[in-house]
C-alpha cells in the first residue's frame, strides 16, 4: 500500500514538473508582450529596458531553468509583471483562500442537494420528484454561469435592492456568488446520482436484501449508497480543481478579490509569470485531488483494494520468473 | 471495513448537516422583511427623491448648500496595477495617482491651475519651462520640494528603472539619450536650481507640456524605503495631494480619504471615495441602477436607452482625444496604391457604424485630430475643417475609383477583388461591426469580398507591425500634445504601422518642433494632417470616442478633461437622497 502511495506521489510530481514547463514556454511563444496592449508610445529602448528588468531578453530555455531555480532555491514563482513589486506565491497565499472558501460553499451545498434530489428522483421513478430533479438538472446544465450571475444581480440588488451588488467584506457578500456557484454542481450530481442509484437498484443484491426483509431505509443507506459513492468520488477530484477556475466569471461579476479574475487577466495581459504561477496552482490541486480519490477508492471500495493487492502479488510472482 | 465506510457515510452527512445550516445562517438577511443591509457604500440607496431643503449651518458652494456627509462612490475600470508610478503600465492607475500627489499644474476642467507650484513661465524660444512651488507637505509632515520632482522625472527616464511610458518623456531635453543608457540621469532637463524651483527644458516647442505629462513628485527616502513593494499595498504610500489612500482591497477597492495637510484642503469637500475595481461592465451598470455608485461611463446600448429614461440621472457625453480608424500598409502591393485607399476610406459608412453599430456615443469622424486637440487658442477640427466629407465630395463613385486604382496595380478586376481586414480584438462587438462593415464595402465598391481576421490586441499589433496584413483596424489615443499625431506617422514611427516614408512630411514635423507661435504652429499642423488624410490617406478615420457618463443629479464638480490627470479634488454632493 505505501509503495503504491508514493509511486502515486512520484507520478504527481512528474506530471506537476511536464505541466508547468509546457505552460511555460507556451505563453511565452505567443506573439505580443505584456507592454504591446497598454502602452501605445513605446520606442525600442524603452521595450529592451523593460525585458532586461524582467528577464525577457533571455532564451527561453535559459527563462525555464531560472523559473525552477528559483522556485526550487526560494520557493517563489516570480513577479508578477501586471502587478509589478507583487510576488506570484503572494496572491496565490492571499487570495486563494477566498476562491476556496467560496468554491467550497458552493461545491459542498451543490453536491449535497444534487445527491439528495438525485436520490429522491431514482427511489420516484417517473413521479414528480423525478420530474423535479430532472427539471433542476435540465436548467443547470443549461444556464451559463454569467447569465444566472447577470440574472441574480439584477433581481436581488436593483429590483430588490436586498443584497449589495459587487464587493467582499461580511457574510452577505457570500449569498449572491455561493447561489450562483450551487446551481451547477446541484445538477450535475443530480444527474450522476440519479443515473448511478436507478443502476445500483436493479442489482441483484438489492433484490436479496428486499428479499430478505430487510427495512427500506436500511437498504437505501447500506447497500445503495454505498455502491453509488463510486461515481460521485471519482467526479468530486476535477470539482474541487475547478473550485479556483470555474468561479472567475462569479467573482468578475461580484467583484470578489479570488484568484479566478487574475488567472484571466493575466492570460490577456501576458502576465507571464502569473499564468505559470496559476497553472501551477491548478495542476497541483488537480493532481493532489486525483491522489486523493484514488486513495478514497481504496477506503470505500473492497474490489479496489483486492485489485491493488493482487497486482502485488502478481508482480512479486512475475519478479523471480523474468529473470 | 464497514465501520469505514459508516464513518465516510456520516462524515458525508454531517458535512450536509453543516452545509444546510451555514446555508440558513447567511440566507438570513436576505429576508425581504430586513430592512437594512449593512450599511456599506454599496448598500442600495432609494433614487429620485426631491432635493432637502438646504440646513442652515451647511456649508455653501457655488450658492448652494452642500451635503452635511460627503462622501462619492466610482467605478474604475481596472484593478491598479501598482500605485508605484514607474512601474504601473494600467490607465486605471492614473486616476488614483492624481488624488495622491499634487502635480506641477493640473488640469482641472480644461483649465491649467498650478498645484504644486504657485506659478510657471515659459521662456522665449519656448524650450524651458520654470515653476515656482508653493508650501505644500507630505502625508509625513515633511515639506515637498523641487529635488521630489527632479526624482521623479529622472526615475521614470533611468533605464534600470524601465518605465513602460518613458517613450512619450523623450520631448524632456536628453530624455531619450538616459533612457538609451547613453547619458547619466542627472543630465535630465529637469533640474531644480533651489528647493522651491523647478526648471523644465524641452528637446523641441511643446506648448501643450503641461497637458501632455503629468509631473508628480516622489519623495526619493520613502520610495526607497519600501523599494519593489512600494505601490504594491495601501500602507506603502505618501501621499502630498488633496487624498490619501487608507484602504486598498485588491480587485475589489480602493479608499481615498481627504488629506487634510494638503495646501488647498479647505477646497475639497469629499471625505471619503471609494472606487470599486469592477471589471465586469454588466456589474457596474446595476451599481449605478441602484445607486451603489455615484456616475458611470455606460457603452451598452441596452443600458444608454435604460439610464436616460430615468429622471435621476444626467447624461453628458465626455469627448476623449482618441480616434477610432483603419490603417493601411502602405507596403502592400494595393494599398501602396493611393486611389485604392482613398476609394474604401470613401465607401467606409461612418454615419451607420456611429449611429447604429455605436449607438449615437462616438463622433463622426472628420479627420485625424479629434475635437478637443488645440493649438494655443485654434481647435484643429474646426480650423481644418472635416476632410473625410471633402474626400467623399470629391470622389462620389468610389467603385470606379477603386477600379481606377487596380487598373493602375495589376488590372485585377473589382469583382474578383478581396482584401484582408484584421482587428484586435475577438470579441462580440467588434465581429458584429466588421461584419457589417464587410458587407457595406462589398455593396458600395462592387467587391468580391473581405476577409476578416480576428485576435486578441497583443497577437494582431505583433502580426501589423512586422507588415504582415493590409487593412487593419484601432484606436488610438493622442496626448495634448499637437505634435504627437503627426509624430506617428514620421519614417522612424513603426507606432502605427503604415510604413509611410515621406522625407518632406519628416521635414514639416521637425520644423513644427521649432516653432513657437501658435498661429505658424496651427498652418503647419494643418499641412501636416492634409498630408497624411487628403493627399495620401494613410488611415481612415471612423470616429472619435466619447465616454457617456451617466451621473446622479446630487453630484457637482466632477472634472471632465479629456486629458488625463482628473481628481475628485472639485466633487461635492447637493441632496444626496
Amino acid at each position: 500500500m505505501a509503495k503504491y502511495i508514493i509511486k502515486r506521489i512520484l507520478y504527481m510530481f512528474l506530471v506537476l514538473f511536464i505541466v508547468v514547463s509546457t505552460t511555460f514556454i507556451m505563453i511565452h511563444s505567443i506573439p505580443g508582450d505584456p507592454l504591446t496592449a497598454t502602452v501605445e508610445n513605446l520606442p525600442e529602448a524603452t521595450r529592451a529596458n523593460y525585458y532586461a528588468r524582467y528577464g525577457l531578453d533571455q532564451p527561453l530555455m535559459v527563462q525555464l531553468f531560472r523559473f525552477w531555480k528559483l522556485f526550487l532555491t526560494e520557493g517563489s514563482l516570480g513577479e508578477s509583471l501586471k502587478f509589478p513589486g507583487r510576488l506570484a506565491e503572494e496572491f496565490i497565499v492571499k487570495y486563494a483562500p477566498i476562491s476556496f472558501q467560496l468554491g467550497i460553499w458552493g461545491l459542498v451545498i451543490g453536491v449535497t442537494l444534487g445527491m439528495l434530489l438525485g436520490i429522491n428522483a431514482a427511489l420516484h421513478k417517473n413521479k414528480l420528484p423525478d420530474y423535479f430533479g430532472t427539471f433542476v438538472a435540465l436548467l443547470g446544465t443549461c444556464i451559463p454561469a454569467f447569465v444566472l450571475a447577470a440574472l441574480v444581480q439584477y433581481f436581488f440588488t436593483v429590483k430588490h435592492k436586498w443584497f449589495p451588488t459587487a464587493g467582499w467584506g461580511g457574510a452577505i457578500y457570500y449569498v449572491l456568488p455561493v447561489l450562483c456557484m450551487t446551481l451547477s454542481p446541484v445538477a450535475t450530481y443530480c444527474r450522476y446520482m440519479k443515473s448511478s442509484v436507478l443502476d445500483v437498484i436493479n442489482q441483484d443484491y438489492i433484490l436479496t436484501a428486499e428479499s430478505k426483509g430487510l427495512p427500506r431505509g436500511k437498504i437505501i443507506w447500506r447497500h445503495v449508497m454505498r455502491n453509488t459513492l463510486m461515481p460521485i468520488v471519482t467526479m468530486l477530484a476535477p470539482s474541487v480543481a475547478g473550485l479556483l477556475g470555474g468561479s472567475f466569471i462569479i467573482e468578475s461579476m461580484f467583484a470578489i478579490p479570488g484568484l479566478g479574475t487574475y488567472f484571466v487577466k493575466a492570460i490577456n495581459s501576458r502576465d507571464y509569470t502569473m499564468v505559470v504561477a496559476m497553472n501551477f496552482l491548478f495542476t497541483a490541486t488537480y493532481v493532489f485531488s486525483l491522489l486523493v480519490v484514488d486513495l478514497l477508492y481504496l477506503v470505500i471500495d473492497p474490489r479496489v483494494r483486492l485489485e491493488v493487492k493482487q497486482n502485488r502479488r502478481a508482480v512479486a510472482s512475475n519478479v523471480p520468473s523474468e529473470n | 471495513m464497514k465501520k469505514y465506510v459508516s464513518i465516510v457515510l456520516a462524515l458525508v452527512l454531517v458535512l450536509g448537516m453543516l452545509a444546510g445550516c451555514g446555508q440558513k445562517q447567511e440566507e438570513a438577511p436576505a429576508a425581504p422583511s430586513t430592512p437594512s443591509t449593512p450599511a456599506t457604500p454599496s448598500t442600495p440607496s432609494t433614487p429620485s427623491e426631491p432635493v432637502k431643503p438646504a440646513e442652515p449651518e451647511g456649508i455653501v458652494v457655488n450658492g448652494e448648500t452642500i451635503d452635511k456627509e460627503q462622501y462619492l462612490n466610482v467605478v474604475g475600470s481596472d484593478e491598479p496595477g501598482t500605485l508605484d508610478e514607474f512601474h504601473n503600465s494600467v490607465a486605471a492607475t492614473g486616476n488614483i495617482l492624481s488624488n495622491l500627489f499634487t502635480p506641477l499644474v493640473r488640469n482641472m476642467d480644461g483649465v491649467l491651475v498650478g498645484d504644486g507650484c504657485e506659478s510657471w513661465e515659459t521662456s522665449e524660444d519656448g524650450l524651458t519651462w520654470t515653476f515656482h512651488l508653493r508650501d505644500n507637505y507630505w502625508q509625513d509632515g515633511t515639506p515637498v520640494t523641487a529635488q521630489d520632482y527632479v526624482y521623479s522625472a529622472q526615475m521614470k527616464l533611468k533605464p534600470e528603472t524601465a518605465f513602460p511610458y518613458a517613450g512619450n518623456w523623450y520631448l524632456i531635453k536628453n530624455g531619450q539619450a538616459i533612457n538609451e543608457g547613453k547619458m547619466d540621469a542627472s543630465e535630465l532637463g529637469v533640474t531644480a536650481p533651489d528647493d522651491k524651483t523647478v526648471v523644465i527644458e524641452t528637446e523641441y516647442v511643446v506648448p501643450s507640456l503641461l497637458n501632455t505629462l503629468t509631473f508628480y513628485p516622489q519623495k526619493q527616502d520613502h520610495y526607497e524605503k519600501y523599494g519593489e513593494k512600494y505601490g504594491t499595498e495601501a500602507d506603502t504610500m505618501l501621499s502630498c495631494g488633496p487624498f490619501i489612500i487608507t484602504d486598498w482591497t485588491h480587485n475589489s477597492s480602493i479608499t481615498l480619504e481627504k488629506n487634510e495637510k494638503y495646501w488647498d484642503a479647505e477646497h475639497v469637500y469629499l471625505e471619503k471615495v471609494t472606487v470599486y475595481s469592477i471589471a465586469e461592465p454588466t456589474t457596474s451598470y446595476n451599481m449605478l441602477d441602484n445607486g451603489s455608485v455615484d456616475y458611470l461611463a455606460v457603452a451598452d446600448n441596452d443600458y444608454i436607452e435604460r439610464f436616460t429614461a430615468r429622471e435621476d440621472l444626467v447624461n453628458t457625453r465626455v469627448q476623449l482625444a482618441r480616434t477610432f480608424m483603419w490603417f493601411f500598409n502602405m507596403k502592400d502591393k494595393y494599398f501602396a496604391n493611393e486611389k485604392i485607399r482613398k476609394a474604401i476610406t470613401v465607401a467606409f459608412d461612418r454615419d451607420a457604424t456611429v449611429e447604429v453599430l455605436l449607438g449615437g456615443v462616438p463622433i463622426k469622424a472628420k479627420g485625424l485630430y479629434t475635437h478637443v486637440m488645440y493649438e494655443g487658442d485654434y481647435n484643429i477640427r474646426e480650423y481644418d475643417g472635416d476632410l473625410i466629407q471633402a474626400m467623399v465630395d470629391k470622389y462620389p463613385d468610389p467603385a470606379a475609383l477603386l477600379q481606377e486604382g487596380l487598373n493602375e496595380v495589376d488590372g485585377t478586376k473589382a469583382a474578383d477583388w478581396t482584401f484582408k481586414a484584421g482587428f484586435g480584438s475577438t470579441g462580440s462587438k467588434m465581429k458584429e461591426q466588421a461584419e457589417y462593415w464587410q458587407d457595406t464595402m462589398i455593396k458600395k465598391l462592387g467587391i468580391k469580398g473581405v476577409e476578416l481576421s480576428f485576435d486578441d490586441y497583443a497577437i494582431a499589433m505583433d502580426g501589423w507591425q512586422t507588415g504582415n496584413f493590409q487593412v487593419a483596424c484601432l484606436s488610438w489615443g493622442s496626448t495634448a500634445d499637437t505634435a504627437y499625431m503627426l509624430n506617428l506617422f514620421t519614417t522612424k514611427s513603426n507606432a502605427i504601422p503604415v510604413h509611410f516614408d515621406n522625407p518632406e512630411f519628416d521635414e514639416l514635423v521637425n520644423t513644427l518642433n521649432k516653432t513657437v507661435d501658435p498661429a505658424e504652429r496651427m498652418k503647419i499642423v494643418q499641412k501636416g494632417e492634409d498630408i497624411i488624410i487628403t493627399q495620401n490617406c494613410l488611415v481612415c478615420p471612423i470616429s472619435y470616442n466619447c465616454n457617456n457618463v451617466f451621473e446622479y443629479k446630487y453630484v457637482r464638480g466632477v472634472d471632465r478633461s479629456p486629458f488625463g490627470n482628473s481628481s475628485y479634488k472639485t466633487v461635492y454632493t447637493v441632496g444626496r437622497p
